[in-house]
């Protein structure tokens, strides 16, 4: 009897080890192979479709310039000069930009009014190579642009979305901008179809960055490059205020676009490529997550409603207007 | 059960408690310790990828190769392929920067190695314990009669079997004792062995390609090929300098593997084995590359 009981014992606990090694061998492939751990795929805007889909600023007309939006394969990425050496003053005789970076082409009318803010701090070097590659990428797309960079000044920690908030605010006393860009100074784009001016819905611009493998980390992603038209962002109430410090305003202004009822839209994977410029990463600020957490109680109240800044300079420079805001 | 005698049974109820040997335990504490070391600084890099292969291999020239079957390379096998994946799985993965089907073929690829590599051990073990049983003898020892005498053994074997010092047996149509496997590779096991170095390959030199892209700043080499190029900021943070360190020691080792597979379907395509080879340039007293290849791999 003891001998049955000690046999049927160690098949027993030879029947328990086996079936625990599986369980734990499928709990690990399952952690392994969950989706959600990895970047993901996402609905774009078919190639062929980006025409239709783009927001007009002007009625066409008989003499409208052509955006050609070509299926050219994506192994013709461009890449930035990393050393530019052509004088901003000698490149905007050039290439025909008047002071303040504004241009329009002089043989069609354009169809799109854009205008490009770009939050700025101590990238004086990322600066130069960013304007000397982004003029002739506009140009080729035959655009209405001008280009402002709203550099905060030296008192306080870095904050984007509000520089953003400010740039619109500036760029909208200056001329009747029909559509905004949003954009990191250390982004370049690499595909000449990926149009500057806006969609019918939000565009997320920078879903194919180099630095992530060209991929996009999670569909919730609004941060880097983004256009929205000015009725758009006037819905939102811009972005928030109160995010100093690296991190947590793209997905606020995300919070944002979705409370108000907007889908954000991007285009293909083949189309959106951005190379992104190398810099140390900051440290992320300690509190964006408290920001993000009371983010839905002051869509209202925070934003363009409440905007507070000092303008401190205000230059037409040779290849962009640069603004010093306080913020 | 008090802890030393968990420590030395690890295995569980059954198993009985096994001695672990210094030797064998040896590589669990060294494989981290050193990645955490080379880990701190591009010159430490260096430095640990340059001196371990001298330390291992003169700890194997002075104290190892003393002991009868130490399972020291067995176990730097282990612990580097569990470090790996641990570091691909807890560090890489979670910079969501990776499509699912990339992980899944480099899943498969890891899996599919180390059931082959397994796979191996078992199928060598299989054919000494065979070899040891009554059938096999007798077809050893009559084997054709046109055998030789194995004098260690003390039985006649067939013309293509040769005597393995660690294994203590002879194996039919040996290559050569596998120590990263602990196992003779010969003709029961060669298909197991040539289809984990293949499997083995891809998933190093892929899964290191993955984790490089990730980390550092690649670019586009042709259609969906990334390739990194500029890797100058991993070292500020200690798990991405980890993902690094493990990625270019499993790049090593992958090509390692990689020139492994080509040999042997070179020596396949031939039609003979590696032991054999050794042997025809032993009698031509012309050994040299033989003695920088043991200081890489498997062979004694």
């Amino acid at each position: 009897m003891k001998n049955l009981m000690s046999i049927l014992k160690i098949l027993f606990l030879n029947h328990a080890r086996g079936l625990s090694y599986t369980a734990t061998m499928t709990l690990l492939l399952c952690y392994c192979l969950h989706p959600a751990r990895f970047a993901s795929h996402y609905p774009f805007i078919k190639t062929e479709n980006i025409y239709g889909e783009m927001e007009r600023s002007y009625p066409p007309r008989d003499n409208s310039c052509v955006i050609s939006v070509s299926g050219r394969r994506s192994s013709q990425l461009f890449y930035p000069e990393e050393y530019p050496r052509e004088d901003p003053v000698v490149m905007a005789r050039r290439l025909g930009i008047l002071p303040g970076g504004q241009w329009k082409p002089l043989n069609c009318h354009p169809l799109f009014n854009v205008a490009i803010i770009l939050p700025y701090r101590h990238r004086q070097s990322q600066l130069a190579i960013f304007m000397n590659y982004i003029h002739p990428f506009l140009q080729s797309q035959n655009l209405d642009y001008r280009i402002f960079v709203i550099e905060q000044s030296p008192m306080r920690e870095f904050n984007r979305a509000k520089l953003f908030n400010v740039g619109y605010a500036e760029a909208t006393k200056i001329n009747d901008f029909h559509c905004f860009i949003f954009q990191d100074i250390d982004l370049i784009p690499q595909n000449p179809n990926n149009i500057y001016a806006c969609t019918k819905m939000p565009r997320h611009m920078s879903s194919s960055v180099n630095t992530f493998r060209y991929n996009l980390p999670y569909t919730g992603l609004f941060g880097g490059a983004i256009a929205l038209t000015r009725k758009q962002f006037e819905r939102v109430n811009g972005f928030s205020n109160v995010f100093y410090g690296w991190g947590g305003e793209d997905d606020d202004f995300y919070s944002r676009l979705q409370s108000r009822g907007f889908q954000i839209t991007r285009f293909g994977p083949d189309v959106a490529q951005y190379y992104m410029l190398t810099h140390k990463k900051e440290p992320p600020s300690t509190t964006r997550f408290a920001n993000l957490e009371s983010g839905a109680r002051r869509y209202d109240t925070d934003g363009l409603s409440n905007l507070e800044y000092r303008v401190l300079n205000h230059q037409l420079r040779p290849l962009y207007s640069w603004i010093l805001a306080d913020v | 059960m008090t802890v030393w005698e968990r420590l030395r049974n690890p295995c569980g109820w059954r198993a009985g408690a096994k001695q672990i040997s210094v030797d064998a335990m040896l590589p669990l504490l060294a494989v981290p310790i050193l990645a955490v070391i080379a880990a701190q600084a591009f010159l430490c890099t260096v430095l640990v990828f340059l001196v371990t292969p001298v330390l291992v291999y003169y700890m194997h020239h002075n104290f190892l190769r003393f002991l009868l079957r130490t399972k020291f390379f067995l176990m730097w096998t282990i612990t580097s392929v569990l470090m790996m994946m641990l570091v691909f799985e807890i560090s890489v993965v979670p910079l969501m920067e990776i499509l699912p089907e990339e992980n899944l073929v480099f899943m498969v690829c890891v899996v599919g190695g180390m059931w082959c590599g397994y796979k191996t051990k078992l199928n060598a073990d299989a054919s000494i314990q065979e070899n040891a049983g009554a059938v096999d003898i007798q077809s050893l020892e009559l084997g054709n009669g046109s055998g030789e005498l194995c004098a260690t053994c003390r039985r006649r074997t067939p013309p293509k079997a040769h005597h393995c010092r660690l294994c203590q047996t002879c194996i039919l149509n040996r290559e050569y004792h596998c120590k990263w496997l602990d196992c003779c590779v010969g003709s029961s096991n060669l298909r197991w062995y040539v289809s984990c170095l293949f499997f083995s390959a891809i998933a190093f030199i892929y899964g290191s390609n993955l984790t490089m892209t990730s980390v550092c700043h690649p670019f586009i080499l042709i259609g969906t090929i990334l390739l990194p190029d500029d890797c100058s900021d991993v070292y500020h943070q200690l798990d991405i300098a980890l993902c690094f360190v493990s990625a270019l020691y499993s790049l090593f080792v992958g090509l390692v593997l990689f020139c492994y597979l080509m040999y042997h379907l070179r020596l396949l395509y031939i039609g003979t084995t590696s032991n054999e080879r050794r042997l025809d340039m032993k009698n031509q007293s012309d050994y040299r590359i033989i003695n920088v290849s043991q200081l890489f791999c498997c062979k004694t």
